[in-house]
């Protein structure tokens, strides 16, 4: 046990993670390696393939390429996790993390506490008061005169309202982290030199906090993929198919319609997207650290 | 670009460092500026109070509906959900989420100290791969889990809890590495000349400075599980063991949809995530801090 | 510092210590003793209410485990709706160690589970009940698979239109209604409308809210009385995406719809759409409902769901006509809730002496009542017990039992379903949508789901 610890190979560093190691293989990693298994093969909830089935190669992934509906729960879950993850909720969180900081005390107490709940909400909970929210007689729909439906009139609107107002509280958090380690002084001298505060904000703060911001939206895209239980409660992908993103498409061909296997292919899509997403992240905070050096 | 110290400490807390302004600037622009941010903030407030509103009225009125109306107020609602089998169901939940948080944390904190401050190899590679792992579905991952846990007899509240602490796992690395990331190097090395183990390194040295980011691991691990819906009603098949979404569930599904019992009993499961955030709200906040800015 | 630092950990394994002795005395006092038969149900879905599942399982177990003290009945509730019901037995039915030795299966399913190989074939037991013969012949079918039989029926739902006789009144439609075809009802709805605005006219289900209950209470139970009532081809193993009969079901949704005599999207599309009718006829907002026969039950005091005792004089009932009155012109879907026996069952025996247990007169008789069924048996549904629980209601569902057509129990069912789910949604929620755009949208689904080549056309 020396100070040169860190240099050599390292079993200690070995045991630390194997905790970590075993439990993530054994409940996280195997299991979605078991699903990229299935999702070529036919097994089916129930049926003769339910115990005897077997590798069925590319033929689920031919019926993928032709699957019209596929393409349009992945234009769906672009349009949800762009406008609600990436815009909606760096935009509002990023709003709120500003205001907060420079906003009286007990406003910011106020505020801050109502949106953290928001997101601290058990996902069911906040699915139920936004269908109450906005169906009909809800509080939204007394815009429309209490007769509009407006969860079933503009499905992916309201859906993505949901999602930014539970998932806002998070990126507000993260952001003020990152405002907070802004150095005073280079903000200081930007005033000095008659900058706006909205010059400050965009020509020296922003740069600043960029790595934050990066990181943050690489988080609540993750977060909004694997979101499942809002959508499913609040509209079941409906109506129609208006809000069948590919979470809940996996979930109706798996465990509806029973067809495990291809409801798996499904669901490994969304894994290919997220390893995208992370791939993204990683050349675009490896180019600002970069930049920054 | 250098850090100031305020930021490793983790009892400076919410005090924002860009409100040192200067004097003379307590002008009328300056006033109508703070007006303005107060006024945004407030609508902002008002925005996200809104659809909360429907829990409080829907669950002490009589006449509840998904609509929002002044109640004509009764206790009924709240008497009938607190009977016997939904308190069980929150106890339940408690002890789910509990389980959860403990298996997070702890594999996070040992992993993350790993990750951090020792030599791992494409630990780059794995922490960005451990954290995408978040995105994962997990109506993908329930079957596999189910058949692994029918094999082993362990369709059960703590097994449960074991898999939804793994769930959480990947995001709580993330943060407690980050924060292992900004404790100072000199400080582990004072500990080190005094012949200090690993594990009282661990313990004592580098939990303590990095304890925002633990709490926000153990929190997010917590909520986490709190608010998890479809693994307990995949993975738990005995009754008196199932837990307050479930029973929220069973509600909906009604052939008789009791929107004022859905109400009351959704406030009471939001209860506890909600006091837990009155008492944590300092440490927690303190503990998000990406670590984005420290130096490349 | 130190000892701050040590509780939380106390407090985890405090936890976790509490868990292991929660989890460990959770399960079934002294298995080893006794024979354990587990029984597999739905808590909230089948019965009326939570209080009358507990009171009827309860019941088969306190007096079965009277009748044999050595033997446990273990309770397995399943939670949630329809679908939560098929996936969790599903799962359960994969091993050995989690299969229930009974368990109550929706109808449809039963050909599913049964080509897994996960069910136990049940006639050598069944010829030897007084029971078994009683049963009508379709329904006798719906427990069967490539020749065996696999379930045992215990109570059917079917669909009747409820008028409200007062409305009618007001509206001056003649009391009582008999309609001998579908223009019919569209004659009457339209007077209703004109009359009576602020009245739903016609309530008939559309759209993916309901799942599958949209087009056994609708589409199907249409197409029953349509002239050309098939869904799935037999002899050339095809789902029918376009027939006759289903462009008069699709027209009849048109003229529902576009000319406003449809309920509100918001009540239809909801998740509780099923029951919905069961609280707004009571209030008088609608006047013709294509309903089921569990309505009944709900208004009866025992239930109370709400609890309407003038029902029996204010909501008539009448079997939805067929297309153009042929006889019988009754027009209805049947489908109910089956029990099964497990392949894997250590105890076959003593699982079919509990299932006939379940099969005796009160039990069947008391799960009609507080679930809304029409028993199979032939001899119950005379019984005055059943027929003045909610009268007259029972007794139409027993009249047109017989006619009644099950859905096609293959599980590719489940597909054209949500075609024609959608294809109803659309029709309900665009009204200027054509039965041809219809027709269009279940065809597509399907082709696009299963394969254009397992589709077809009839002429």
């Amino acid at each position: 046990m020396g100070g040169d610890a860190t240099e050599k190979p390292d079993g200690v560093a070995f045991l630390l993670l194997l905790p970590t190691v075993i439990l993530l293989l054994a409940l996280f990693v195997g299991p979605v390696l078991y699903a990229f298994y299935l999702g070529l093969t036919n097994i089916a909830l129930m049926g003769p393939t339910a115990r005897n089935f077997h590798f069925t190669g590319m033929i689920n992934i031919h019926r993928l390429m032709r699957d019209s509906l596929f393409w349009e729960s992945l234009k769906l879950t672009a349009i949800f996790v762009a406008a609600s993850a990436i815009v909606g909720v760096t935009v509002v969180g990023m709003a709120l993390a500003v205001l907060i900081q420079h906003a009286v005390a007990w406003l910011r107490a106020v505020v801050g506490a109502i949106v953290v709940v928001a997101w601290m909400l058990p996902p069911l909970t906040a699915a139920l008061i936004w269908y109450a929210f906005s169906t009909t007689g809800g509080t939204l729909s007394l815009i429309g005169g209490s007769q509009l439906d407006v969860l079933n009139t503009f499905p992916m609107f309201v859906v993505c309202l949901a999602n930014i107002w539970a998932t806002a509280g998070f990126s507000m958090l993260v952001l003020s982290a990152g405002l907070r380690s802004v150095p005073t002084e280079v903000l200081e001298a930007g005033r000095m030199e008659g900058a706006s505060r909205w010059r400050v904000f965009c020509s020296l703060t922003i740069p600043i906090i960029q790595p934050t911001i990066v990181t943050n939206i690489l988080l609540v895209t993750l977060l909004s993929l694997a979101n499942f239980s809002l959508i499913y409660i609040m509209t079941g992908g409906g109506p129609g198919n208006a809000t069948n993103i590919l979470p809940i498409y996996s979930y109706q061909q798996a465990l509806v319609f029973g067809k495990l296997g291809y409801g798996a292919l499904l669901g490994d899509v969304v894994v290919i997207i997220a390893t995208i997403f992370a791939y993204l992240y990683v050349r675009v905070s490896r180019s600002t650290r970069m930049a920054a050096a | 670009m250098t850090q100031s110290i305020a930021a490793y400490s983790p009892s400076s807390t919410a005090q924002p460092m860009a409100d040192v302004v200067p004097e003379e600037t307590r002008s009328a622009s300056a006033r109508r500026e703070s007006l303005i941010v107060n006024g945004l903030l407030a609508l902002l407030g008002i925005l996200f109070l809104a659809p909360l509103l429907w829990i409080f009225f829907a669950s002490v009125d009589v006449n509840a509906s998904w609509a929002l109306s002044w109640p004509h107020f009764t206790l009924a609602h709240f008497r009938e959900v607190t009977r016997g089998d939904f308190l069980v169901s929150l106890v339940n939940t408690l002890l789910l989420s509990l389980v959860a948080s403990a298996v997070s944390t702890i594999a996070a904190i040992l992993g993350g100290y790993a990750l951090s401050r020792r030599r791992v190899p494409l630990a780059d590679g794995l922490m960005v791969t451990i954290l995408f792992l978040t995105g994962i579905p997990l109506a993908i991952m329930i079957v596999p889990v189910f058949q692994v846990y029918a094999q082993f007899n362990l369709l059960n509240l703590w097994a449960t809890g074991v898999f939804l602490g793994v769930c959480s796992l990947p995001f709580a690395l993330w943060l407690i590495k980050t924060g292992m990331d900004a404790v100072p190097k000199e400080l582990e090395e004072a500990a080190r000349m005094e012949q200090a183990s690993i594990l009282q390194i661990i313990l004592y040295v580098t939990v303590p400075v990095a304890l925002p980011s633990i709490f926000a691991a153990l929190i997010y691990s917590f909520i986490n599980a709190w608010g998890a819906f479809l693994p307990p009603l995949v993975l738990i098949s005995d009754q008196n063991q199932i837990t307050g979404p479930i029973k929220i569930y069973g509600l909906i599904g009604n052939s008789d949809v009791r929107y004022g019992d859905i109400a009351a009993f959704s406030l009471i499961y939001s209860l506890p995530v909600v006091i837990l955030y009155i008492l944590m709200s300092r440490p927690f906040s303190g503990g998000f801090s990406m670590g984005g800015a420290v130096k490349g | 510092m130190g000892k701050h630092r040590r509780r939380p950990l106390y407090a985890i394994a405090l936890a976790v210590g509490v868990m292991t002795v929660i989890s460990g005395t959770s399960r079934p006092a002294r298995a080893a003793d006794k024979t354990v038969i587990s029984c597999a149900y739905s808590e909230t879905y089948v019965f009326d209410n939570e209080d009358l599942t507990k009171k009827w399982w309860g019941g088969i177990k306190a007096e079965f485990e009277k009748m044999h003290p050595d033997v446990t009945v273990q309770l397995v509730q399943i939670q949630g709706g329809y679908d939560d019901i098929v996936n969790k037995l599903s799962l359960l039915y994969r091993s050995p160690t989690t299969a229930p030795d009974i368990a109550q299966m929706a109808t449809p399913t039963v050909d599913r589970f049964a080509s897994s190989g996960y069910l136990l074939p049940l006639d050598k037991y069944l010829v030897k009940t007084d029971w078994w013969k009683k049963f009508p012949p379709v329904i006798q079918g719906e427990g069967a698979w490539q020749g065996k039989t696999y379930s045992v029926n215990t109570g059917e739902n079917d669909s009747m239109l409820y008028y409200n006789v007062e409305l009618f009144k007001k509206a001056g439609l003649p009391v009582p209604w008999k309609p001998t075809s579908w223009n019919d009802i569209l004659a009457a709805g339209r007077v209703i409308k004109a009359k009576l605005p602020g009245v739903v006219p016609i309530w008939i289900l559309a759209g993916t809210g309901s799942g599958d209950n949209t087009v056994l209470m609708g589409v199907d139970t249409m197409l029953a009385g349509s002239s050309t009532p098939m869904i799935f081809d037999e002899k050339t193993q095809k789902w029918v995406v376009d027939s006759p009969g289903l462009r008069e079901v699709f027209s009849f949704y048109h003229s529902v719809f576009s000319e406003g005599l449809g309920a509100k999207l918001s009540d239809l599309f909801s998740t509780s759409g099923v029951t919905a009718p069961v609280f707004m006829i009571p209030k008088n907002q609608i006047a013709i409902t294509f309903g089921s026969n569990f309505y009944g039950g709900n208004w009866s005091k025992l239930v109370s769901t709400p609890y309407w005792p003038q029902a029996s004089q204010v909501a008539a009932v009448v079997p939805v006509p067929t297309v153009n009155g042929k006889a019988p012109n009754i027009s209805t879907t049947i489908g109910g809730w089956d029990l099964a026996i497990s392949a894997t069952t250590k105890h076959p025996d003593l699982a079919f002496e509990l299932l006939d247990f379940m099969m005796n007169k009160e039990n069947q008789i008391n799960a009609a009542n507080w679930a809304g069924f029409v028993p199979a048996d032939t001899d119950y549904v005379k019984d005055p017990s059943f027929l003045n629980f909610a009268a007259p209601y029972n007794e139409l569902s027993a009249v047109v039992l017989p006619d009644g057509v099950i859905e096609p129990p293959s599980g590719d069912y489940l597909v054209w379903s949500r075609g024609a789910q959608e294809a109803t949604g659309a029709l309900a929620q665009h009204p200027n949508t054509t039965v041809d755009q219809a027709i269009g949208i279940l065809s597509d689904y399907v082709k696009n789901q299963l394969d254009p080549s397992q589709t077809e056309v009839l002429k």
